[in-house]
């Protein structure tokens, strides 16, 4: 039976009835709209006992930062956390006893690859968005000892980069703006994709949410995650129907928020001509 | 104190480009099978050609390093065993890989064959760096949002060999966490396939959809890398090794961008140093790329002046003219093979493996028939030139942009 967890983007997210929260740890993550210090998780275990806890710091790590790192999951390491969602394998050296979740946004899409961290020390792994359906549920197959992840409802990360790509932006025309989330618009295609920075960098997420809702009987994985991040409507109608797996919300869902089914049907190519 | 000579590390989009790269210098060379690699609409190489590629190299005490480094779906790892197989069997020195399953195949199918992690890993601290080395993995391409102090640090604390690139383009994301490509175009970047949406125009709007870039396109892109300012501080630190991009730029961006990177470091790691190649070089290397460049991360975080913002980014360069294929002592005459327009009165530069670069006036050309020429106009006709020095078989011909 999987499980249905929020990733919290406020603190109202909190009192939603998900089997668990995944929180944002505060200047390790990225793409969430609200972040948490270590005792501010620890309050959160104590308050939601019935609940399971997820921490995620889920950026890669510049080497100026790396002891602070270490040290911080050193400390998160002794509150019961359900589980602790990393991006950067400098992690897995400093024996951990919580279990580890990798998440390295668009690495891990194979059975093989799943394999090896579970065999290297690793409880589970964050799938990406980038594979169909009969992917994931050959990598469950592969791997029945291992938990996987799946975002199920939300905007999907499409990339990082280190550079403060809007601020220079707007530096280099002398422009202003007070904004704090950006759209920014391909001339030949209509869709908007969301652009935002923050201390890491900056960050392109989707131009529409991915909505699972219809395969979510389907999906080998054992924890679904329902994500709001930039959306300007409450999850909360969408969590109910993901936990009641109700399919017939599917169209409301998806004309509310302008969602749909993202790559879960739909391969990727990358040869494009032949070698000659 | 002894200097650490830091291995140059070329690209070679093919067999030709193999020979181009090591002929002018370079100390190893890396390239793509017709699978597994991220430049899966490049030519790329088959076993047939990476064997001759190998004994090539190998016979001019030069290493080859093959590029594994897509990130793979299940349906991309069938062959995958024998193919690393056939490369260890082949003499292949070593892998560039950043999906970890190919370490568990490589230990059962390969165990020769030694392991590079790629940049498409986006390693930028010293503990990932170890976490790697106790996988087995003997080298780590650093990634290029790493500063001088980044890797100065990671490598007093790591037993990793440490490789960086030094020269090409840049990707303006995090290597390995993009796929914009995929969702504007549904090729998929990590396997290859990426359409480079960085390099796009866009409109910028705020979220309450007001047009910000009324005026001027919103770009993303990066101008290319060039550390060549900074060859010194890199060789202090003690970098194993140089890496140039560039699988698919012309021979001419090859053997330009190789020799000058090798009369560089050449010059620091035998103490004899001359600020008037330096200039000439770092002039050189800028003129070839066909784009800006900046030294992006190595000396701070890379910001306004390390992007591009819209308009036009690549410059067609016509400085490559001829590849000399022959010298006719007896008339003192290059026997050429046309690129690029020239004609008689240009000043032009020839620059080879094993010599100083040489610049002379045009007196003459003449066609393969001996007709007097004003000029030549025509890519890949043979022609003659008066010259009155010996160059060798293989140098090139370019504008002389220096004098």
């Amino acid at each position: 039976m999987k499980k249905i967890l929020v990733k919290v983007n406020n603190e109202e997210e909190l009192t939603y009835p998900a089997d668990g929260y995944v929180l944002g740890v505060t200047r390790f993550c990225i793409c969430f709209n609200k972040t948490f210090n270590i005792n501010e998780i620890n309050e959160i275990i104590k308050k939601n006992n019935d609940k399971e806890i997820y921490v995620s710091l889920n950026k890669p790590v510049f080497n100026f930062e790396v002891e602070e790192y270490k040290n911080l999951l050193l400390n998160l390491d002794k509150l019961g956390l359900n589980g602790i969602i990393v991006g950067d394998v400098a992690a897995l050296t400093y024996d951990l006893k919580t279990p580890i979740i990798i998440d390295q946004l668009h690495l891990n899409n194979s059975s093989l690859t799943v394999k090896y961290f579970l065999n290297n020390g690793v409880k589970g792994v964050f799938l990406t968005n980038d594979i169909t359906l009969d992917e994931i549920n050959k990598i469950k197959d592969e791997n029945k000892n291992g938990l996987l992840f799946k975002q199920v409802f939300g905007l999907p990360h499409l990339s990082s980069s280190v550079r403060s790509l809007v601020t220079n932006y707007l530096s280099y025309f002398g422009k202003k703006s007070n904004s704090k989330v950006y759209k920014i618009k391909e001339r030949i295609d209509d869709d908007s994709y969301f652009i935002v920075e923050d201390y890491f960098g900056t960050h392109i997420l989707g131009s529409k949410p991915i909505n699972l809702i219809n395969e979510l009987d389907a999906i080998k994985v054992d924890y679904a995650i329902i994500d709001g991040y930039l959306l300007d409507k409450k999850i909360d109608n969408v969590l109910k129907a993901f936990l009641e797996n109700d399919v017939t919300k599917r169209k409301e869902i998806d004309e509310a928020f302008n969602s749909n089914e993202g790559f879960i049907n739909r391969k990727t190519i990358y040869k494009v001509k032949n070698d000659d | 104190m002894m200097i650490k000579k830091p291995e140059l590390l070329a690209p070679a989009g093919s067999l030709e480009k193999l020979k181009w790269a090591i002929d002018y210098g370079a100390d190893a060379v890396y390239l793509g099978g017709t699978n597994y690699s991220l430049r899966a609409n490049a030519k790329n190489f088959t076993l047939e050609e990476m064997e001759k590629g190998v004994k090539y190299a190998h016979s001019n005490n030069a290493k080859v390093y093959v590029t594994v480094n897509i990130v793979f779906h299940d349906e991309d790892v069938i062959n995958l065993g024998s193919y690393l197989t056939s490369l260890q069997n082949i003499g292949v020195d070593a892998i560039i890989f950043s999906d970890p399953l190919v370490i568990d195949v490589a230990k059962k199918y390969a165990p020769k064959l030694e392991l590079h992690l790629s940049t498409q890993a986006s390693v930028l601290n010293k503990d990932a760096c170890n976490y790697y080395v106790n996988q087995g993995v003997k080298r780590v391409v650093l990634a290029r949002e790493c500063s001088k102090n980044d890797i100065a640090d990671i490598i007093n604390n790591t037993t990793a060999e440490v490789e960086c690139f030094i020269h090409g383009a840049m990707c303006t994301n995090l290597s390995g966490r993009c796929v914009l490509s995929n969702y504007f175009t549904n090729r998929d970047a990590n396997r290859g396939g990426c359409c480079q949406v960085c390099r796009f125009n866009f409109d910028l709007y705020d979220k309450n959809d007001n047009l910000i870039s009324k005026d001027s396109n919103f770009s993303i892109a990066p101008k290319d890398l060039s550390l060549a300012k900074y060859i010194k501080g890199m060789i202090d630190i003690g970098i194993d090794s140089f890496k140039l991009e560039g699988r698919m730029r012309s021979i001419y961006y090859i053997a330009t961008i190789v020799s000058t990177y090798r009369k560089l470091i050449d010059m620091y790691c035998n103490k004899n140093v001359d600020s008037a190649y330096i200039n000439r070089a770092i002039k050189i290397l800028y003129r070839c790329a066909n784009r800006d460049v900046a030294p992006q991360f190595f000396d701070k975080k890379a910001g306004v002046n390390e992007q591009y913002y819209g308009g036009r980014q690549e410059d067609s360069n016509q400085d490559f003219l001829a590849v000399v294929t022959d010298y006719d002592k007896r008339n003192k005459e290059l026997v050429l093979e046309q690129r690029n327009y020239f004609k008689t009165g240009d000043k032009v530069t020839v620059f080879g493996p094993g010599m100083d670069d040489y610049s002379f006036v045009i007196e003459r050309i003449k066609d393969e028939l001996g007709n007097n020429l004003d000029a030549a106009r025509h890519p890949q006709e043979i022609i003659r030139v008066k010259c009155d020095k010996i160059i060798p078989k293989n140098a090139l011909m370019r504008v002389n942009f220096l004098d």
